[in-house]
């Protein structure tokens, strides 16, 4: 009895079910598994939507970029070029996006020209760091024009953004800030605005 | 495990439901026989049958016919994948979205990890587009965060990279890796 086995599974479903792994199992365990499953890794389809964790893997004491590089033994590696290399690998089919704490104004500007085609973007709520490089974000958005939902770790720039939206996001459906200044102080909670332009 | 006998849990279900006439029993359905490579036989209703794409297509090609050899599909996957498609066919008559997420999230919870693996290209090869969905999630979910060594056994996978194609693999990553990091 010849049973269909899983190396020589269709390609396009193989993918399909790689799409939705983690990205470090993606990135650092699913090209070792074996050959066809290390060209299926390699497909675009593969890397649509990409969620960079921000938190350090309890077991490891490491981030996945630190993880990252000691598994393929890399010295120099920023945030940037990591960030360059992921996204590059979903060459431009990237519709779903999270950015990691720490980004900078370089990794927006990369996103805005190399995901023409986002839908998602999810910035960190612990953007102490980054928020300077925010600044840019509303000359950004016009680069995105299927974006339907944007979430941001702070209010900075709010009117401005929206401005953009309105402008160039014509299926713009969900805006949601996680700290929002309100009235001078800073409040820890969620806003939600539903669009409708 | 044996389901010969019926559960009485099955009786009270159908009083609780609405009293609604059943139109099902009404006119009597067409039954299509589908084998298995392992030669078993699985009598099911035409409407059940009919969300294979594969089966669909089958029978359009050859309306006469009424049993369907599946050469490529065992058994047991089988009869998991007929399962399932019943319960849509009840969820296509009396929509009901959260009942159907719980059943679809039920469904592959109880199963073990050789039965979702098994399942995945019998839903593939018969194209059964919401149960590859479902399972496909499922194992993505199943293999978060789990090592090489894992993925393999769980897939039944094995490995057939020498140590010496596993080193170049590592290095190509570098190497492209690298390439990124120049500006």
């Amino acid at each position: 009895m010849e049973e269909r086995k899983w190396e020589d599974l269709e390609f396009d479903c193989l993918v399909n079910v790689l799409g939705r792994v983690d990205m470090e199992s993606l990135l650092l365990y699913v090209p070792f598994v074996c050959k066809s499953w290390y060209k299926a890794s390699l497909n675009p389809s593969c890397w649509k939507h990409l969620v960079f964790p921000t938190d350090v893997d309890p077991e490891w004491d490491l981030t996945l970029i630190e993880k990252f590089k000691v598994w393929y033994d890399i010295h120099k590696c920023s945030l940037y070029s990591f960030i360059k290399f992921v996204v590059g690998l979903s060459h431009g089919n990237c519709t779903g996006l999270s950015l990691p704490d720490g980004f900078s104004e370089e990794v927006l500007k990369y996103i805005a020209d190399e995901c023409p085609a986002l839908i998602s973007l999810s910035l960190p709520v612990d953007h102490f760091q980054t928020s300077e490089s925010l600044s840019i974000l509303p000359t950004l958005i016009g680069k995105w024009e299927h974006l339907e939902n944007l979430r941001l770790g702070s209010s900075d720039n709010l009117v401005d953004i929206i401005t953009q939206i309105s402008l160039a996001c014509s299926k713009f459906s969900s805006l949601g800030v996680s700290i929002a200044t309100i009235g001078g102080k800073k409040r820890h909670r969620q806003l939600s605005l539903i669009f409708r332009i | 495990m044996s389901s010969s006998t019926d559960s009485p849990t099955l009786t009270t279900e159908t009083t609780q439901l609405s009293p609604q006439p059943d139109t099902e029993t009404a006119k009597p359905t067409k039954k299509i026989t589908l084998k298995s490579s392992d030669n078993q036989i699985f009598e099911v209703e035409e409407s059940v049958a009919m969300e294979f794409a594969t089966v669909k297509s089958f029978f359009e090609d050859s309306p006469s016919t009424d049993t369907v050899p599946l050469p490529n599909v065992t058994a047991k996957p089988l009869s998991q994948v007929i399962e399932f498609c019943k319960e849509q066919i009840k969820f296509k008559a009396n929509p009901d979205e959260a009942q159907k997420k719980k059943y679809n999230a039920e469904f592959v919870t109880e199963k073990s990890d050789k039965d979702l693996v098994d399942m995945i290209p019998v839903a593939n090869y018969l194209e059964i587009k919401d149960l590859l969905d479902v399972l496909n999630q499922a194992v993505a979910d199943r293999i978060e965060n789990k090592s090489v060594e894992y993925v393999r056994s769980f897939f039944g996978i094995d490995n057939d990279f020498t140590a010496e194609e596993e080193a170049a693999l590592r290095r190509e990553h570098a190497w492209a890796y690298e390439g990124v990091d120049e500006d």
